[in-house]
This record gives structure tokens, C-alpha cells and sequence, in this order.
């Protein structure tokens, strides 16, 4: 069910049985800005730790322990051209506890002290808890670099789109950002967000509908005066292939690939895409994982993912440095493959299958209903269960070759112990 | 066919032991799409030395061999099992620990003939020399990629500073050089000693009819041949009792920006398998909670000070024969951060004795987490251990959580919490001072 509770303010309340828990997730979302990111980020990590009600982590883990370990976290993340900050809480439904307290009712009046009531006085956060969160930040943003493959993602990334910053950046921010937000500043962004960002709130679990509305009804959200932003970012076509490369002391190489690829959430060509990114390199059957993995032995890890709110296809592979023009060859020839119609049909029945299976299996997961209820509200279009598997079941071959000629290699990234130099 | 109600949650267990040795649990849950099964072995990386099934004499093993078992076991002469289940519309793994190896699946659909393509696969070994010389080259890329990994090489440090002449001590994938003395009869051995129905375990749970589940488990097992179940003999090298044998502190260098360091605390004494271990797993991690849980004044004192910071985290690894605690965190002064942990594990009474009001919160909290794990088939799957736990499955342990007293604590912080058995390892940033 859905209640507007002010212009560019949803909630949708989602019952079930299926869960022993109830959920509470508030979206906030914005046009993504370079100068707003690593902002939102360190937001993110004060709300998580801090408010006028529970000024220390002590206090906010007492009244988290005091819900029957109520789970609390609040995070960044992007789609396409959009910037989410999200706070989520789970509670435990009392009526699985030896307990009458409402425990539901609870997680909403917390997190309205959350939202409403953060650690600041007069125009600024509390100093001594930015400091020290935007010292864990920088600190969080600095390990990140100590994962190659998330690193060698994150390259991949920067290259891919060169024409817009905002695009390069991770959601969580830039550790050189920091420096220079000051805790009013940060403060006065803060006032920006809850008065201009798109705000969702899903809820989803065993609860009395009427009594959760009410209580959201109840909060002072004001009309949002600025237009919805758009769902999708278009990756710019390069045409031609760039590899950059770094060398670092690991045994390990990595090699990242970016592919343009066209194709849109729920687009005319987005079922076949589904497809054909499993039969690439998305799942154990695929050509991938088959040659460059299983027969030639060549990587660890070789898998392909899709980007569908910003257009591009991505490759990653964990590989013996020296096998570098060898695995990339390799790739190219699966690719190629693909768009000959070089599949059997069965291949094809048990891709549709896996993913039939993934998408079956995510409704046993209460956060899918969240991550979809935000999705159709930023498309403004929703497909039934029953739907998706119908499209995803009369994707035929022609249509898999059709959307792999789609396929553009524009960007590489190589990251090596540098003892195997390829050329 | 055992049923246990457990009227509190609203579900029920079932468990049978079958004709050939194999004990089975179903656990269906209404409103799932999804089933998951696990099929298990009480086999892991430290039993690399035994006596093979029809032999007399104890032989030690390659490091690495129950994983690389693991492994082969997916490739059949004309197919791989992955491309079965794919067939089947499952997705299908397998996983080695310490002192068990696990192959499972899960599907929405085609229940029947993924849970015959599990019990298959696991039941007809094929291993050949080409074969097994093909996975080294796979196995290898895995070791490497582990070796790049600093909270790994944390952790196995510190597990070789506890456990110094244990088979604990060797990566569960073994070494590329342990694995390259692998050969087919190994992988043949391993498999006719552990792979017995009487040492393995099945526990399906999900979308399911526990009736036609077991009728069709029961006409697989009974369709196939299997020897006299030969009671398996292990050597594990004991540990020192007092602890003498522990290295107290060792550092490497590694291309990472930050240090990382950890605290171990080794078990020094033996666990009860069945409730005690139940008790203890539950009582030990009331205890971390005090001492060190985001509602103990410790992790604020720590926090503020920035000793600590978001990267601090806490493990308790019990499995059957053996439990390690380990503390561990980036930290910019290792030095501190390890002085820090070891003055809050040798002065443990000031955080437990008297709080009464504490364990009564973070009793709720542990209750609550159990409810959210009844939610995860995978939860509910992948914490039955038979070997260490008997028969009890997740929905036992709110009623075990909540029998702890603060008695309980001090008896288990007592034993456990004692400077013999605390160890230090890091990793230094390398080419800094």
C-alpha cells in the first residue's frame, strides 16, 4: 500500500507472514553532485553513530540492545544519476519474544529522533563526533585500497567515465574531500537534504497498517519543491579501446574491462540482456567461467555484471599476470562468440532457469522488497512476478545476438606485480 | 522420524537416521520460494593424518587435501554437477572448513531432482591423474589470491601463533606446494575414509514436505552399496594444556596503508560436545559482548580514545576440538591497540562481576539476533553442527541464551580469559617505520 505523506514524501507498507522481523528503510535521494558525495557519506556515519537522544555510541547501542538487538545502519550508495542515503532498521517481531513491547512502534519513533534530532547545537554537529567520524571515514576510504579487486573496480571505474566526475567517484566519497567540510557546514547540507531530497520509506513484515500509517503521518515532512530526478545516466559510447595499467607489490593481476552496452532497466532489449549477461559471464554456466576459468585454466575469477542504470557491461578476472594478452584475447573470442549464435538452446532453457531461481529465491530475502520498491518508484513503472518471469521465459536466441552486438570494449584496467611485463 | 515442536517460533524440526548410517533433519518454513540443502561430512583441513579405510597404518596426508577433495568432486567423467543443477535451475557450492566439508544447493525449483543430483554427485568420486593436475593450476590461483588478502594473513598468523605444531596452522587450501604432492589415490583414500553415510549429515530447509523429502533421500541412499562402516582413526597432534607452546608475539611486513593487528586467546580446555558446548558457545559470546559489544563501556572508553575505531571486530571460532578468540582492528599504534585488549581481557571482572542490569540487555539482544537468523535458510542450515552440537538446531538456543548467569560468565572468563593463552600478531605497513 502506498500513502503520500507530503509532495516527493512516500510510504509504502508491504504485509507479509513470511518473516519473523519487521523492516524500516528511509531513502533519502538526489541528483548525485561531485560536491555533495563524500558529504552524504560522512552523513551517513554521523546518523549511524549519533543523535541529541543517544549522544555516544553506548547510548545508541543500549537502546539497539534494548529492541531485542534491533539491526541499525545507515549507508551510501548510487543508481545511475541518483545518490541514495539510506537509514534501515530491523526489529524482531515480539510476537516470536516473551515480550508485549511494541517493538515496531518503537523502531519508527527512533528513527524519527534519528532523522529529526541529531547531535548539533546551534548550526553545527557536535565538533568532537565529526572529527572523529570524519577521521573514520577518511581512514574507511583509505583501506578500501588495500582490496585489490575493489580497487581494481574502482580504476576501472574512473576510466569509464572520464566525461563526468560525479560518475568516476565512489558513492562513499573522497578521502581528500574531508579536510574541508566543517561540522556547520556539513550541518547546513544536512537542512538542504531533508527539505529538498526525495524521500522513500518502505516497511515491510507482520504489523498493524492503519496504526504504522498514523504514526508516520504524524511527522512534519514538508512538500518537496524540486523535480524528481532522472532515473538513468548514458554512458558515452568511446568506440575504441583504452587499457591503463598499474603495477603494485601482489602476486595476484587483476584485469578490468568496461564495456558500453546500451541498455536500460525494463528497456525493449533489457530481459534479453538478463540473458545474455549470464550466458557471458554472469553465473558458473557462462562462457566465461567455462573457458577462461575451467578449460584454460587462465583465472581464479572471471565474471561479467551489468550496470543497467548507466549503460555499461563489466568484466573482472582474477589472472596470472603474464597470461594478460592471452585472457583478454580469450574474453574477446567469447563475446564474439555470443553474437555468432554460437549456443545451444538448452544452454539458453538453463540460464532462463538460474536466473528464474535467483529472482524466485529473492523473495525469501525481506530487504528485496525494499530495493524494489525504491527502484520502481525512481522508474515510475512497476512489473509483476508473474511478468518478469513471462519476459524472461520468451527471450529467444536472436534476441541474445541481437543485444550482444550492443556490446562495445571501451576500457581496461590492469593491475599487476609487474614481474610477468606483457606487452 | 524425530518432530520437535518449537512452538514459540512456530516451526518444527524433523529428524531420522537412515539404514546406511545418515542422519537427516528437514526444516520446512511456510511463505519460502527458495529450498536449501547441505550435505556434510565431518572431514576439514586439520584430519591430514589417519589410517585409510581397508588399511591398518596412520599416514599423513598433503595440507590442502580435504579442500582440493572438495574441489574434484564437482568433475564427473562426462559432466560437471555444476552443470546438473544449472540444468535443474539450482545454484550449487560447497565450502571447507577447519573439520568439515559441505556441498549444498538451493532452488525454488526441482526439488527432487537437485536433492538426487546432491546425494549423486557426493556418492560417485571420480578422480583422475589429468584431472587432478588440471585443479592445481585452479587451487593455485586461489592460495595466491589468499596470500594478497591481509585480513587472512591475520588471521592465519595468529591461528599459527595459538596452534604452532596443529594442522590448524595451514591455510584450509593448503600450500601450492603441499597440493602439487596431491595425486588421485590420495583424493580416493580421503574420499573411502570420510565419505561413509555414518560420518555425513543432510539437512534440507525451506520450501518442503518433509514426508516426500525423506521418502525420496531414503529411496536414493537405499539404491546404492556401501561398505561396513569402518570407525575412523585420526591423529591430531595435542596442544599444551598450560599453553607453553604458544608464540606470544610475532609481525610481518605487507603493502597495506594502515596496520592491522589482532589478539588470539587460545581454549585450553577440552569441550563437552552436545548442551555444554551449546552452553559455552552462548556463554562466551554473552561474555565478548560485556567486555567488548557496542553497549560496554570498554568499546566506548577504547572508541573515544581512538584506540579503536570501525575496523575493530571480534570472532569466536568453536569448532569440535578446539576454540579461539580473536580481537582484531587497523590501528595506526599496534602497540596500544594490543595493550588496550589484553588490559580489558586480564581485568574481565570489572566489566562482568555485578552487572546484572548489562546481561539482562545484551540477553535480549542476543534472543532478538536469533530471531532474525530464523529468517536465513542459510542461518538455520549452516549453524547445526551434529559432531559438536548433537541434534539442536538454532531454535534451542533463545531458551539456552536466556539460562546464563553472571556465575556462568565468571566460571567460563576463569578459564578461558588466562595470559598463557593470549597472543599477539600484526601487519606492518611495509617500507615504514
Amino acid at each position: 500500500m502506498q500513502t503520500q505523506l507530503a509532495k516527493g514524501v512516500q510510504l509504502t507498507t508491504v504485509l507479509s507472514h513470511q518473516f519473523k522481523t519487521n523492516q524500516i528503510i528511509i531513502n533519502f535521494r538526489a541528483p548525485i553532485k561531485r560536491a555533495d558525495i563524500t558529504k552524504r557519506a560522512l552523513l551517513a556515519n554521523l546518523l549511524e553513530t549519533s543523535s541529541a537522544d543517544y549522544p555516544d555510541q553506548r547510548a545508541l547501542a543500549h537502546a539497539l540492545a534494548g529492541m531485542y538487538g534491533a539491526a541499525f545502519g545507515a549507508g551510501v550508495s548510487r543508481k545511475g544519476p541518483t545518490h541514495n542515503l539510506q537509514l534501515s532498521i530491523t526489529v524482531p517481531n515480539e510476537r516470536y519474544l516473551a515480550t508485549a513491547e511494541p517493538l515496531t512502534i518503537q523502531a519508527i519513533d527512533f528513527l524519527i529522533k534519528i532523522i529529526f534530532k541529531p547531535l548539533a547545537q546551534d548550526g553545527h554537529f557536535d565538533e568532537p563526533t565529526f572529527k572523529r567520524q570524519a577521521t573514520n571515514l577518511k581512514a574507511s576510504i583509505d583501506s578500501v585500497a588495500d582490496d585489490k579487486q575493489y580497487y581494481a573496480a574502482q580504476k576501472l571505474n574512473e576510466a569509464l567515465f572520464a566525461a563526468d566526475v560525479a560518475q568516476q567517484i565512489p558513492s562513499y566519497g573522497v578521502a581528500g574531500d574531508i579536510a574541508a567540510i566543517t561540522a556547520s557546514d556539513l550541518y547546513d547540507y544536512y537542512q538542504k537534504l531533508l527539505a529538498e531530497d526525495q524521500i522513500d520509506i518502505i516497511m515491510m513484515g507482520d504489523f498493524d497498517e492503519p496504526t504504522v500509517i498514523d504514526r508516520w503521518q504524524a511527522v512534519d515532512f514538508r512538500n518537496r519543491l524540486v523535480a524528481r530526478p532522472a532515473a538513468f545516466y548514458r554512458h558515452q559510447n568511446e568506440n575504441t579501446y583504452t587499457e591503463t595499467s598499474e603495477i603494485q607489490a601482489l602476486s595476484q593481476a587483476k584485469l578490468n574491462l568496461g564495456y558500453d552496452f546500451p541498455v536500460f532497466y525494463r528497456d525493449k532489449h533489457y530481459y534479453a540482456a538478463l540473458v545474455f549477461n549470464e550466458l557471458f559471464g554472469g553465473s558458473p554456466l557462462s562462457k566465461l567461467f567455462m573457458n577462461v576459468r575451467e578449460k584454460a585454466s587462465l583465472a581464479y575469477y572471471a565474471s561479467s555484471s551489468l550496470d543497467t542504470f548507466r549503460g555499461v557491461l563489466k568484466v573482472s578476472a582474477g589472472i596470472d599476470g603474464q597470461n594478460h594478452d592471452q585472457v583478454l584475447k580469450i574474453i574477446a573470442a567469447q563475446l564474439t562468440a555470443i553474437q555468432q549464435g554460437n549456443f545451444t538452446d538448452e544452454l539458453v532453457d538453463q540460464l532462463k532457469l538460474g536466473l528464474i531461481n535467483d529472482f524466485e529465491s529473492s523473495l525469501d530475502s525481506q530487504r528485496t522488497f525494499a530495493i524494489q520498491a525504491l527502484i520502481d518508484d525512481l522508474t515510475q513503472q512497476s512489473v509483476s512476478d508473474a511478468d518478469w518471469l513471462k519476459q524472461i521465459q520468451a527471450v529467444t536466441r536472436d534476441q541474445i545476438m541481437a543485444v550482444a552486438q550492443l556490446v562495445t570494449l571501451n576500457n581496461g584496467f590492469f593491475l599487476s606485480g609487474g614481474q610477468h611485463e606483457s606487452n | 522420524m524425530k518432530v520437535t515442536n518449537y512452538e514459540q517460533f512456530n516451526e518444527t524440526s524433523y529428524q531420522t537416521k537412515l539404514a546406511n548410517g545418515l542422519t537427516v533433519t528437514m526444516l520446512p518454513k511456510a511463505g519460502y520460494h527458495k529450498t536449501y540443502a547441505v550435505f556434510t561430512t565431518n572431514y576439514g583441513s586439520i584430519n591430514n593424518t589417519f589410517v585409510p579405510a581397508g588399511e591398518t597404518e596412520m599416514r599423513r596426508f598433503p595440507d590442502g587435501i580435504a579442500h582440493f577433495l572438495e574441489h574434484k568432486m564437482f568433475e564427473k567423467a562426462d559432466h560437471d554437477a555444476f552443470q546438473t543443477f544449472g540444468k535443474y535451475g539450482a545454484s550449487a557450492n560447497a565450502f571447507t572448513s577447519f573439520t568439515r566439508t559441505s556441498y549444498l544447493f538451493s532452488a525454488t525449483r526441482n526439488l527432487k531432482e537437485n536433492l538426487e543430483t546432491l546425494l549423486d554427485f557426493v556418492q560417485a568420486p571420480y578422480f583422475t591423474e589429468k584431472t587432478v593436475e588440471k585443479e592445481k593450476g585452479i587451487i593455485g590461483q586461489e592460495i595466491e589470491m589468499y596470500d594478497d588478502d591481509p585480513s587472512w594473513r591475520l588471521y592465519f598468523g595468529m591461528i599459527g601463533n595459538l596452534y604452532p605444531n596443529h594442522p590448524l596452522q595451514s591455510d584450509i587450501a593448503g600450500t601450492t606446494d603441499s597440493i602439487a604432492k596431491i595425486t588421485a589415490d590420495d583424493l580416493y583414500s580421503a574420499y573411502r575414509t570420510f565419505y561413509h553415510p555414518e560420518n555425513m549429515t543432510l539437512f534440507v530447509v525451506g520450501k518442503l514436505d518433509p514426508d516426500e523429502v525423506l521418502s525420496w533421500v531414503t529411496a536414493n541412499q537405499a539404491a546404492k552399496q556401501f561398505d561396513a562402516f569402518q570407525p575412523i582413526e585420526t591423529k591430531i597432534p595435542a596442544t599444551a594444556t598450560d599453553g607453553h607452546d604458544i608464540i606470544p608475539y610475532r609481525s610481518i611486513e605487507m603493502p597495506v596503508n594502515r596496520a592491522k593487528s589482532v589478539v588470539g586467546v587460545k581454549g585450553l580446555n577440552p569441550i563437552e560436545p552436545g548442551l555444554p558446548a551449546l552452553k559455552y558457545r552462548a556463554g562466551v559470546n554473552v561474555l565478548l559482548e560485556m567486555l567488548f559489544g557496542d553497549t560496554s563501556k570498554n568499546y566506548l572508553r577504547l572508541y573515544d580514545q581512538g584506540i579503536i575505531d570501525d575496523t575493530f571486530g571480534y570472532d569466536f571460532e568453536l569448532q569440535n576440538g578446539f576454540d579461539f578468540l580473536t580481537f582484531s582492528g587497523e590501528t595506526d599504534d599496534p602497540a596500544a591497540f594490543d595493550a588496550a585488549i589484553i588490559d580489558v581481557l586480564e581485568n574481565w571482572q570489572t566489566a562482568v562481576l555485578d552487572q546484572t542490569e548489562l546481561l539482562a540487555t545484551i540477553k535480549k539482544e542476543m534472543i532478538g539476533r536469533i530471531v532474525f537468523m530464523a529468517n536465513s535458510l542459510e542461518a538455520i542450515a549452516n549453524r547445526y553442527d551434529q559432531k559438536l552440537f548433537g541434534q539442536a538446531t538454532i531454535f534451542d538456543e533463545p531458551g539456552v541464551i536466556d539460562s546464563l548467569s553472571l556465575e556462568d560468565l565468571a566460571t567460563i572468563a576463569k578459564q578461558l580469559l588466562t595470559s598463557q593463552a593470549i597472543s599477539e600478531y600484526q601487519i606492518r605497513p611495509s617500507g615504514k617505520n
